[in-house]
């Protein structure tokens, strides 16, 4: 198990960093001044700092699930490709387990939610469970496409702009991108799924599962938040960056996708509003008509020997 | 020497659980329920050792008694297909039988115990020889006196209405399914003149259309049992209204015969064909969706975890058509995954499914009732068997890093080795794993609500029975479902041994050489093992640190805040249906359900209620138009009957006549 050093940083460091220019977009298009960058380490700090507040309604489950749910995360953080030769953790059919894993980080903070008993954190956990169900074929559809086409299953052999050159196998790179983005609008909790800055009843779907954490356990959640982003981002990044370029390059182009996501996530932010609740699924549910475009193209290009 | 003690073994556990079963109906109440699980675990521990040999070996052993009556020559043969059956069986029913002595044996008035012992015991002998039968009547003889005895295990709580009309449903599904086993076998038997399976496998390889007929027979008869769409209905109806014992013996066990006599079929041919294949492959999708959105949906629990057990058979009978699949095409990776992956989750669901089902029980024996909906806060009541229900929950959706989740990589995994094949099946199988994940994330919603609404939150019933009293868990509840949980984190953390120990299973139902895709899965799941290791100790290790961060600070205790909720009354707290009621709105065209909304009318609210029920639409289907149907053939045919002389004088008059033309013109 290679270690190499960038990818560990990133997956440690970058969710602050990443963090910190989403909110210095926000403000920048609000015309304040902003945080600081490294705002949230701060913030994570003073959390960790802090006791818990404990409500006699809970069980143990409520204690068990922000580690779940970190860990979780981390996991999957592991089994990404980066800039080493392979990642940490690979082998054929480990996307199915990076899923997995984030479906299971998932199922706790469901369990999280329900744990508080009252009626709000019930309605939060309802819309997180449905709206996560909606994208769960696109992603499958677009990653077995993609196994078809790189003829291998794990993920260091599936990532890589595909080969070829043509504007079919352009177009399909750009479509894994949208969807991917918009997989991590929702992982991540951002507009227009869910707002991440209102504490409003009708209107929270993320914050609300995770109101009566305090202390550490909010720590974790929020950490866990922000490294699922930069999970993704890193995974739109490796799309972008044709396979078997040098790490140092990697390095940089990674890190310069990361900071355009994050810019675009907060200019994004700050230019709409979240949908109605009941428009969400209207929203999500495109990602399933591109994966299968993604599909018919991929089957083309690899039926036209054009692998 | 080995033969002897795979056959030994076998007859010796039987034996036992003859005794056990017959005798214990003799002995006062108390004694009884002792005995009966001591002989259950003996003779499970026997019948267990001779399975795994079974299954180990690549050989078979057989026992050949020819006898000319009743049934033909008796001829049992232990191969490895049979053995897996006989492990599978003999892990979890000796569990069960011990369960059930905190169940139904702490509750004699309710429930006929001499009835119960002897049909248990019954039911699990006749299942055992099942597997080993290769003459079609001891065959039909056995699956008959299996329905029967499940039937009547079903009714043995002889006060409760509810269980008494499921049975009867129960029964009469299962008969109508054993005609079309009835006939498959009849015309086997006539074009063969012989019973045994393996002259079957002549006909069946001689024309592909009657092997697609037989099949389709087949298909029906064992499907019923299963219970793939549309023959579902009655499972439903008869595992919430059973006992929770005997709910997790026909849930996680007896269902898995109808599977068992697919693979016995299939093992017979040497070329499936692709209508099969397909077939299938379509039925098994949709049952694992159409069962999962009901799942979703249900506000009782057993009927939730009949609805589960539903969708897994249909991840079964996916993977069991991806290995057709692989026959078909020539793949043996597609072949061996396929294969694999069904034995796999067969096995992984029998335990996590009897875990539930009988932890279920302890739910009813606390709250006596199955409505989610009036439970609540569960889990500082039952603190064990609550965490036990979490561990078969995760299973159950298939998430890391339990069986669960070993069992649906290799389904998954199966869908995926076959896409390189043709542009068709790529398509085909692409959209099965889009449909699967879709199952998967709807089973997450389920079982998240499950969890959260009995075991979560506060309890919302304030009825004076369901209230907390002097109930610590005692062991004899929660030992055995330990012991399953227990089994499903090894089988999670190192499936490969387990892939290893049923390998010669899946070489049973293929002629193919497989040993390299078979080594090739092997490795992979070695892989995907190391790599669940590591997750476990990224989380144990997380664990660790919130531990450390927590130990040294103060932890207040203070009611829940969530942005100043009130905790009015705990029936304020998210009710089950509200929270899956978007996810339904997406499946709404599959799920027939029926809202009675009374609204706040006039200037000042009145009362208002909703009122949210769905029906399995095959169940009105059958009720009402095909029993309509059946009665109105029977009002034509009553008018035949008459109350006078004449008209039967008339008939006979005209029988006479019928037969002298018939010979006349015949000659």
């Amino acid at each position: 198990m290679e270690i190499p050093v960038f990818d560990w940083a990133l997956l440690f460091l970058a969710p602050f960093l990443f963090r910190g220019v989403m909110e210095k977009t926000k403000a920048f298009w609000a015309g304040r001044k902003g945080p600081r960058v490294m705002q949230f380490l701060f913030d994570l700090v003073r959390l960790l700092r802090k006791g818990e507040v404990i409500s006699p309604t809970t069980t143990y489950l409520f204690q068990l699930a922000p580690s779940v749910v970190l860990a979780a995360v981390v996991f999957a953080g592991l089994l990404l490709p980066g800039v080493g030769a392979r990642p940490p953790i690979s082998f054929e059919g480990d996307f199915l387990l990076f899923l997995a894993v984030l479906a299971l980080g998932s199922f706790f903070a469901l369990v999280n939610a329900w744990d508080i008993g009252s009626s709000f954190e019930g309605m939060g956990a309802s819309r997180e469970a449905v709206f996560r169900s909606i994208p769960e074929p696109a992603f499958f559809i677009v990653l077995g496409s993609l196994c078809l086409y790189q003829g291998a299953f794990s993920f260091e052999k599936l990532t890589g702009v595909l080969r070829g050159g043509s504007e079919l196998s352009l177009l399909v790179t750009g479509l894994i991108v949208v969807i991917l983005f918009i997989l991590l609008l929702l992982e991540g909790k951002r507009i227009p799924m869910d707002d991440p800055a209102t504490h409003l009843e009708l209107t929270m779907i993320h914050e609300v599962m995770i109101l009566d954490n305090s202390g550490p356990s909010l720590a974790f959640f929020q950490y866990a938040s922000a490294m699922k982003m930069v999970i993704f981002s890193k995974l739109i990044a490796l799309f972008l960056i044709p396979a078997g370029t040098p790490a140092a390059v990697a390095g940089l182009l990674i890190t310069a996708v990361l900071f355009l996501i994050a810019v675009t996530i907060g200019t994004i932010e700050s230019s709409m509003a979240r949908l109605r609740l009941v428009r969400v699924p209207d929203f999500l549910l495109p990602t399933i008509g591109l994966s299968l475009i993604v599909m018919f193209v991929i089957l083309l290009l690899v039926m036209g020997g054009l692998r | 020497m080995a033969e002897e003690m795979t056959t030994g073994l076998f007859f010796a556990g039987l034996a036992v659980l003859a005794v056990g079963g017959i005798l214990s109906g003799w002995f006062p109440h108390r004694v009884q329920t002792a005995i009966f699980s001591a002989l259950c675990v003996a003779g499970g521990g026997l019948t267990l050792s001779s399975g795994v040999t079974a299954m180990t070996r690549p050989d078979f052993v057989e026992i050949h008694w020819a006898l000319e009556f009743p049934l033909g020559d008796v001829l049992l043969r232990f191969d490895p297909l049979a053995g897996f059956f006989i492990t599978v069986f003999s892990l979890v029913f000796p569990i069960i039988a011990f369960h059930s002595r905190s169940y139904v044996g702490r509750d004699p008035e309710r429930f006929h115990l001499g009835l119960y012992h002897f049909q248990f015991a019954l039911l699990v002998v006749s299942m055992l020889l099942l597997v080993t039968t290769r003459n079609a009547l001891v065959f039909l003889v056995l699956w008959e006196l299996m329905s029967l005895s499940s039937f009547l295990l079903t009714a043995s709580e002889p006060r409760n209405r509810e269980a008494q009309s499921a049975a009867v449903f129960y029964l009469i599904a299962m008969h109508v399914a054993v005609l079309f086993l009835i006939a498959g076998f009849a015309y086997l038997i006539g074009r063969t003149g012989s019973l045994d399976f393996s002259d079957f496998g002549r006909v069946l390889d001689s024309d592909p259309l009657v092997r697609d007929v037989l099949f389709a027979l087949f298909f029906v008869g064992f499907g019923t049992k299963a219970g793939f769409f549309p023959l579902h209905t009655w499972l439903p109806k008869a595992h919430p209204a059973a006992p929770a014992p005997v709910s997790a013996l026909m849930s996680g066990l007896m269902i898995k015969t109808g599977i068992y006599g697919i693979l016995r079929l299939i093992s017979l041919v040497q070329d499936p064909g692709p209508a099969a294949a397909f077939t299938l492959l379509g039925v098994s999708l949709f049952t694992a969706l159409y069962a999962i959105l009901y799942a979703m949906g249900e506000r009782d629990l057993k009927k939730q975890l009949a609805y589960s057990s539903l969708e897994n058979m249909g991840l079964i009978g996916t993977g069991i058509a991806v290995g057709l699949l692989g026959q078909i095409y020539g793949n043996t990776l597609l072949l061996v995954w396929g294969y694999g992956g069904a034995l796999l989750h067969l096995f992984h669901h029998a335990l996590f499914k009897s875990t539930l089902f009988l932890l279920s029980g302890t739910v009813y024996s606390r709250m006596h009732t199955r409505d989610m909906e009036d439970m609540g806060g569960l889990a500082k009541r039952i603190p064990v068997t609550s965490a036990l229900f979490l561990m078969g929950s995760i299973a159950l959706c298939g998430l890391p890093p339990l069986a669960g989740f070993a069992s649906e990589f290799a389904l998954f995994f199966s869908l995926l080795q076959g896409i390189e094949t043709s542009a068709q099946l790529f398509f085909i199988l692409i959209c099965a794993l889009a449909l699967l994940s879709l199952v998967g994330a709807f089973a997450v919603i389920a079982f998240t609500k499950l969890l959260g609404v009995v075991f979560l939150g506060v309890n919302r019933s304030s009825a004076p029975g369901q209230q907390a009293a002097d109930e610590t868990e005692r062991p004899g509840e929660v030992l055995g479902p330990a012991l399953m949980s227990g089994l499903i984190l090894f089988a999670g953390a190192f499936p490969q041994f387990v892939m290893a120990a049923l390998a010669p299973a899946v070489a049973v139902l293929t002629t193919a050489e497989i040993s390299s895709p078979l080594s090739a899965m092997l490795g992979t799941l070695s892989r995907l093992s190391a790599a669940i290791l590591v997750f476990e100790g990224v989380l144990i290790a997380v664990m660790l640190l919130r531990w450390s961060l927590k130990r040294k600070k103060k932890t207040d205790r203070f009611k829940t805040w969530d942005c100043a909720y009130e905790a009015p009354r705990p029936r304020m707290q998210y009710t089950a249906s509200s929270y899956t009621l978007q996810a339904e709105g997406l499946g709404k065209h599959l799920l027939a359900a029926r809202s009675v909304v009374q609204k706040p009318e006039g200037l000042f609210p009145g009362p208002s209620s909703v009122k949210r029920k769905s029906f399995d639409f095959v169940e009105i289907f059958i009720r009402v138009v095909l029993s309509g149907l059946v009665e109105r053939f029977f009002r034509l045919v009553t008018h035949i009957q008459s109350n006078t002389h004449q008209t039967y004088v008339v008939y006979a008059i005209l029988f006479i006549v019928f037969n002298f033309t018939w010979i006349l013109v015949g000659r």
